[in-house]
């Protein structure tokens, strides 16, 4: 029994030595007490590694009445690009890589944090599809449930390897960048990734319902709901018209309508948007400061888009 | 509690330092409190409210099986295995059955013009309760018939019937192997332990691992099965056969190794299955306690092989059937059942039916052309029957396999199974499975397949470490188990 007890004791040992680490570095914030690795690195490494986990936990230990959900496209309206244009403080809980169920998932769990007041979601067809149902924020939940979950998860893990590896290495790697150049680039996010998104495109009914939820739930808490569909190239716009799905699109964009709250359609084809100069890749501009200052600074006259809808409150 | 539960590693801990240290060790009946008294608590944890089932059931048997062996007249042994039965049964089929053949009576109402509208009832399914019923029906068969004597020892058939390792999910524990135990005060013994820690690694790791792994790929396609092609669907079938395998084998697995830890010796309930060269093989490793269950108080009486062919084929659909709906309240788990007795036909019409007992490939390190041939056809008739007893219906099920088997069985899956968030199980989950399937396949003949004893040391311990790393990595979500809801 005593060598039993003795090789149980020792089998345990790493996963002490483990936990202390994970303690020590803790690489999402979670407990929040150790400051032996810097903040920046980590939202530079944890953040890329997880967003949704770095970005929520984020919000848990700092959160904010004003928020900003979505996924890559959102994510470019920075925190400090909103401070430094509006003057008010926005907590972005956009995602790259993001998935509407995610946006709609992460709407709930600020809610049950903080009262809301402002709160701006980016909503692109390419997502408003019942096929697009990922929903990585229900590994957050998990995770968020007791430290144990947080200390011995696959996540955790791979932020700790690529926060440790920065420090030895003293080099930090791109996580996100993709490994091609502009051109080649462009014409694979034309084909390969419009391809998973429309060739199998399914109108999404829960999707809808549950954007009503919110939609209704804001209006009854008088919380601002602004939605707005973020630009792309017009040949990402065009796309559409190759997989037939130009009603859908029309339909996606009514569904918002219907919402009854204020829409921003930034996804127009104007000379901005037919611009290849602007745009990083056809999703995603270089710089949303126009963007930014149209959507959140409530401007008499809109150069880059349109307001589709407005809300009684707006 | 669960099994991959932070109260269970609480739980299991706890209740082995109070067993071996702070019992007394002198007297039988303590230590067969305590096991009933932890296993209680076990039971209890998931709804306090059904431990008067186990004791009405446990109590029922011990005294039916007194009476019955004190009894020396056939018609009243006869009534008492009757009661027995109905008791059971009763239990069983009230708490699993009621709404299911109610619905069922509904929709051939409905279909025949008539409006029947019998009440369904909101009932919950108390867990484990076709295990231990089943269970204390062979103990009280086996008096019965004469094999077994009954116990005065009231404690001891108490702890047998509920003894927590086996107790949700089985093995489901013949009175003859598991019931003596409970006679002798059990010894600690160094090896039996270690060996009990290493099963319970197993077990966790293809429950944590693979089954459940499997399962977040499994959920989203079957969920979805109208939006992709045959092969996506094939791939499907293929997780869940190792989903269910994973997480019914890992329990049993959990559930040995957590007995061996207080000194008891449970029965291997999976046997590689996925290495059978036929079905006869295949369910001969595949539920070992239940498919001999129902082959000693189903099939045998019924007449088993000894009697003409037509009436053999009989005997193995209702076996076969009966145990699919053991399986759960649904016609699909029916269907299941009945198409792996349908599949016994060849073997009884070519006389192939006698079990294969050898290892296979066992003067050989990989298998020959005919077995490779043999172990594809049994791995993917079980597929198909795996299909009916995952779908949500019948209708599902098939047309579930029309997609399958049409020309999109040959497109690519991976585009339409991107951006259905199970990129990463996909990858983790064909891993895991070659590991399961090295192992296992390197091991087959050793009597477990986690052996690693011929290993030195450091060795060893370097990988019991790296799987546990990878199970508590993979812990996330408490999944419950598959037979949970049988």
């Amino acid at each position: 029994m005593k060598k039993y007890l003795i090789n149980i004791s020792l089998f345990t040992i790493p996963f002490i030595l483990y936990f202390f680490i994970i303690l020590s570095v803790d690489p999402f914030n979670y407990f929040n007490i150790s400051k032996i690795i810097s903040y920046d690195l980590k939202n530079e490494i944890s953040n890329k590694t997880h967003y949704q986990l770095w970005k929520i936990l984020d919000f848990e230990n700092n959160p904010s009445p004003n928020i900003v959900l979505g996924d890559s496209r959102a994510a470019r309206l920075t925190s400090e690009l909103l401070l430094e244009l509006t003057g008010k403080e926005y907590k972005n809980l956009a995602y790259g890589g993001g998935y509407l169920k995610e946006a709609i998932e992460t709407f709930w769990l600020a809610d049950e944090k903080v009262k809301l007041k402002n709160v701006y979601m980016g909503v692109n067809f390419n997502l408003y599809s019942d096929n697009e149902l990922r929903n990585l924020v229900q590994d957050v939940k998990s995770i968020k449930k007791n430290p144990f979950n947080y200390v011995f998860n696959k996540i955790t893990f791979k932020a700790l390897y690529r926060i440790l590896y920065s420090l030895i290495t003293n080099n930090e790697k791109d996580y996100e960048k993709p490994q091609m150049n502009k051109e080649d680039f462009w014409k694979y996010q034309l084909t390969t990734t419009t391809k998973r998104y429309y060739s199998n495109y399914k109108y999404p009914e829960k999707l809808y319902r549950e954007m009503q939820n919110i939609a209704e739930y804001c209006n009854i808490n008088e919380i601002k709901l602004v939605i707005f569909i973020a630009p792309t190239h017009t040949d990402l716009q065009e796309e559409i018209n190759k997989y037939d799905l130009y009603t859908d699109y029309k339909k996606f964009l009514y569904d918002m309508i219907s919402l009854n709250v204020t829409v921003f359609n930034f996804n127009i084809k104007n000379e901005f948007n037919k611009d290849t100069a602007m745009y990083g890749d056809p999703f995603h501009l270089y710089d949303y400061t126009p963007i930014v200052k149209e959507l959140f600074l409530e401007t008499d006259s809109l150069e880059y888009g349109e307001i589709i809808s407005y809300a009684k409150n707006y | 509690m669960l099994f991959n539960s932070i109260e269970f590693a609480i739980f299991l801990p706890i209740s082995f330092l109070v067993f071996w240290f702070l019992l007394p060790r002198k007297s039988v009946n303590y230590q067969n409190l305590f096991i009933l008294s932890i296993s209680y608590l076990f039971y209890g944890w998931w709804d306090y409210r059904f431990l008067s089932l186990i004791i009405i059931s446990s109590s029922a048997d011990f005294f039916i099986g007194k009476a019955i062996s004190n009894n020396s007249k056939s018609t009243q042994r006869k009534l008492l295995l009757f009661l027995s039965i109905l008791i059971n049964l009763g239990l069983l089929g009230f708490f699993k059955y009621y709404n299911f053949f109610v619905d069922s009576f509904i929709d051939l109402s409905n279909s025949l013009g008539l409006h029947a509208h019998p009440r369904t009832l909101n009932i919950i399914l108390p867990v484990g309760i076709s295990f231990y019923t089943f269970q204390t029906l062979s103990y009280t068969i086996d008096i019965y018939r004469k094999r077994f004597k009954p116990t005065n020892n009231w404690i001891a058939f108490f702890a047998f019937v509920s003894f927590f390792p086996q107790l949700v999910a089985g093995p489901i524990e013949r009175a003859s192997n598991l019931l003596p135990q409970f006679y002798k005060i059990t010894k600690f013994d160094y090896k039996v332990a270690i060996s009990g820690m290493r099963i319970i690694l197993w077990g966790l790791f293809k429950k944590i691992i693979i089954a459940d792994t499997c399962a977040s790929i499994v959920d989203v396609i079957f969920e979805h099965y109208t939006g992709f092609n045959g092969s996506a669907l094939l791939l499907g079938a293929f997780f869940f056969a190792f989903q269910i395998y994973g997480d019914f084998s890992g329990y049993s697995d959990i559930a040995i190794g957590t007995a061996k830890l207080f000194g008891f010796n449970l029965n291997i309930n999976f046997n590689l299955p996925y290495f059978s060269r036929n079905i006869g093989e295949f369910w001969h490793r595949w539920h070992i306690s239940l498919s001999t269950w129902f082959k000693d108080y189903v099939y045998f009486p019924l007449g088993g092989s000894k009697v003409p062919k037509l009436k053999q084929v009989r005997n193995i659909l209702i076996t076969f059937t009966v145990s699919g709906l053991w399986h759960g309240a649904n016609w699909t788990f029916v269907a299941w059942g009945f198409l792996n007795g349908l599949y016994y036909f060849p073997l009884i019409f070519f006389k192939k039916n006698k079990n294969l007992t050898s290892v296979i490939a066992e003067n050989s390190i990989l298998p020959s052309i005919k077995e490779l041939f043999q172990l594809f056809l049994t791995f993917s008739l079980t597929l198909i029957a795996w299909i009916f007893f995952r779908s949500d219906s019948i209708t599902d099920a098939f047309n579930y396999l029309r997609i399958i088997f049409s020309e999109s069985l040959f497109q690519n899956p991976l585009p339409l199974l991107r951006g259905k968030g199970i990129t990463d199980s996909l990858i983790d989950g064909s891993i895991a499975i070659i590991i399961l399937l090295i192992f296992e396949w390197v091991n087959r003949k050793k009597d477990f397949p986690f052996y690693l004893d011929k290993l030195p040391k450091i060795i060893r311990w370097i990988i019991y470490w790296l799987i546990a790393f990878f199970m508590l990595f993979y812990f996330g979500e408490e999944k419950t188990f598959i037979y949970f809801q049988f």
